[in-house]
């Protein structure tokens, strides 16, 4: 039996109690480790399919190399792919030049509301040992019809009983990799040989760690040619997943701003 | 639900005692800190993540971090001492299988000390172990004459001796964390405890599922026991009904405890190919039933500030079974606000414990035979007021 297997089958309920209970569910796919373990195991809770929407947002900075790996998986895998674009009337306004953490909202944020809004439901792959904020998520996350986070008031979530919100323009974020380590996704990617993007691979002594926006995403001095020594640098490394992604390191509460908004 | 690869271990205890301090120096004596966790200066910061909690040095809601030991792996849940955060400290219980709770030895036990044993108890976890902080301030005397009001507290509440220890520490200067540095305790470390320590759930032997769902005439399963075989019959009670399992789809094809396959049945006499939400299915072959039920006895935490009322109408829900419901009756209620207090005005405040006997409008299949069958929560309206377990 696969070492993760357990934390598969309590993502498998999970996912299941979301898109079962909601009326209109989708998932964000950033094309990421993450995100792509997710795909795979609601592929495992139905059978083989992606029943539902899957949305990739495009905020105009990624890397032409994620762009080709989506397409590659979304011809596999049949996904039905919902690109998801802010619509900035000037596109030089947001500039990670500019501000960060406008461009973030902007780009990214704006276009999750404004595709997200015909969905209740919305299945992420954030993970609690990636940032200490979002250790503090639930697995089932009412958002409020304004799209704020409420995290100072968040209701009791008691084993696995979940409530959906009543109010019809409020939505819930589902995060069914909460319970998942960077180093599990990497064991259940091998073990189910998943297809990976490139860009987690080192060329030339260096590897992304963690994919985002292209002037905003750092990679890391690395070796890791292969998913095996990937999982060997994860497993003796002391520096931060996300160390590479600006955004978080405007200051030790940008991710609180950000997602309070509606960030994921 | 399975639990994962890791010990799931909860740290609670009245606040200021030390939690979010004690996990810090866990981490950081095991060398689980990341580069930018290490550059707290404060151990306590590393896992209250909200700027709130950093400005008002208190933790407002549960997390969770994890880390890996001499080959162990291991989950700690961070729980909010506060009262008014209480149904954030309960949702972190309801994910442990082991609880730390931690007291200041100067301090001794506090309301919200007897208030999250109290909590631990009815959440179902099994073994306490009871970390006396701040040793460093204090004589082995001093230990002792807590450890003596722990004891007694355990026990009162209903944990025996074998199922609690008790241990000193120091979480801000490192004093018995992972090496024995107290010179005079001659006991283990808390990382030797958390290494042995094993919590055995209770769990009936009949093999059984529930119906998670239905997708595309195939049914989505949880299984709560044994080994699911295809050809094999399962038999439900609240319908007297016979089906046979056909095969499983997909790739997900482990029929093993706690795993979700996707499943084909065979059902000559129902119009519909896939089974009902909610329903429970034993072995056919098991001759042991699983009988529904509209009455329930429970004993329920309440989470609302709004108190119980004994004339509305709730909605109850246990993972995939849900009914509306009203009350019956409540006994035996617990203020956790306060020290040892039994009230018996016979209603359900904030934070209060009390046994409840429910009704309910449809038949549920509720008992304590399973884990995942005898957890529930009472929803008024879209708000969750309340949660247990059920007793048989």
């Amino acid at each position: 039996m696969r070492e993760t297997f357990p934390l598969e089958q309590k993502s498998i309920y999970l996912i299941r109690e979301g898109i079962i209970r909601s009326k209109k569910p989708a998932i964000l796919w950033s094309c990421g480790k993450d995100s792509t373990t997710m795909l795979s195991l609601i592929r495992d809770a139905f059978g083989g399919a992606v029943p539902i929407p899957v949305i990739f947002i495009d905020t105009g900075y990624h890397m032409p190399e994620l762009l080709e790996f989506r397409d590659e998986c979304v011809d596999k895998w049949n996904l039905n792919l919902v690109i998801a674009k802010a619509g900035l009337e000037d596109e030089t306004a947001y500039t990670p030049e500019k501000n960060k953490l406008d461009c973030c909202y902007q780009r990214k944020t704006l276009a999750v509301k404004l595709i997200g809004s015909q969905f209740d439901l919305l299945i992420l792959g954030i993970r609690r040992d990636e940032h200490g904020v979002r250790a503090k998520e639930r697995v089932f996350s009412q958002r409020t019809a304004d799209w704020t986070w409420d995290f100072e008031n968040q209701p009791p979530e008691l084993w696995y009983n979940y409530v959906l919100p009543i109010d019809k323009d409020a939505h819930t974020r589902l995060h069914p990799l909460l319970h998942w380590t960077e180093l599990d996704v990497w064991k259940y990617l091998k073990d189910k040989q998943l297809p990976i993007c490139p860009l987690y691979y080192a060329v030339d002594g260096f590897r992304f760690r963690s994919l985002g926006c292209k002037p905003c995403t750092k990679p890391i001095e690395s070796d890791a040619d292969t998913i095996d020594k990937i999982i060997k640098e994860v497993k003796e490394s002391r520096i931060a997943e996300r160390s590479g992604r600006s955004q978080d390191k405007e200051d030790s509460f940008a991710m609180e701003r950000l997602k309070a908004l509606g960030y994921m | 639900m399975a639990q994962g690869i890791r010990k799931n271990i909860l740290i609670a205890g009245h606040v200021d005692h030390g939690k979010s301090t004690l996990i810090g120096r866990i981490l950081k004596d095991t060398n689980s800190l990341n580069s930018i966790q290490e550059k707290e200066k404060d151990l306590a910061h590393i896992t209250d993540g909200f700027s709130k909690e950093r400005i008002e040095a208190k933790t407002i809601d549960t997390t969770q971090v994890f880390f890996s030991h001499e080959d162990n792996d291991y989950c700690l849940i961070d729980v909010p001492g506060h009262f008014e955060y209480l149904r954030g400290a309960i949702t972190g219980m309801t994910e442990a299988g082991i609880a730390i709770i931690i007291c200041d030895v100067n301090e001794g036990i506090k309301e919200q000390t007897e208030c999250h044993l109290r909590l631990t108890k009815l959440v179902g976890i099994k073994k306490i172990l009871v970390v006396i902080n701040k040793i460093d301030t204090a004589t082995e005397e001093h230990f002792e004459e807590v450890r003596n009001n722990f004891e007694k507290l355990c026990i009162d509440i209903g944990y025996n001796e074998q199922s609690f220890s008790i241990i000193p520490v120091s979480a801000l200067t490192g004093l018995n964390i992972t090496t024995s540095n107290l010179l005079w305790f001659k006991g283990p470390t808390l990382l030797e405890c958390l290494k042995v320590i094993e919590a055995k759930e209770k769990r009936a032997t009949t093999p059984a599922f529930i119906v998670q769902g239905a997708y595309n005439n195939k049914t989505a399963i949880y299984i709560l026991q044994g080994t699911i075989k295809p050809q094999e019959l399962f038999y439900n009670a609240t319908d007297n009904y016979t089906i046979s399992i056909d095969d499983f789809v997909g790739e997900n094809r482990c029929g093993e405890a706690k795993s979700c396959p996707l499943i084909n049945i065979t059902d000559k006499e129902f119009l519909v190919p896939y089974l009902q939400r909610g329903s429970v299915w034993t072995n056919f072959l098991s001759q042991s039933v699983i009988a529904d039920t509209v009455s329930i006895n429970t004993t329920t935490v309440w989470l609302s500030k709004t108190p119980i009322n004994k004339e509305a109408t709730y909605r109850i829900h246990s993972g995939c079974q849900t009914s509306l419901c009203n009350i019956k009756s409540i006994k035996e209620v617990y203020e956790t606000n306060s020290l040892h207090k039994r009230i018996d005005n016979y209603t359900l405040a904030f934070s209060n414990i009390g046994n409840v006997q429910f009704h309910l409008e449809e038949p549920l299949t509720l008992t304590s035979k399973y884990p995942e069958l005898s957890h529930f929560i009472i929803e008024d309206n879209g708000e969750i007021v309340g949660g247990g377990i059920v007793n048989d």
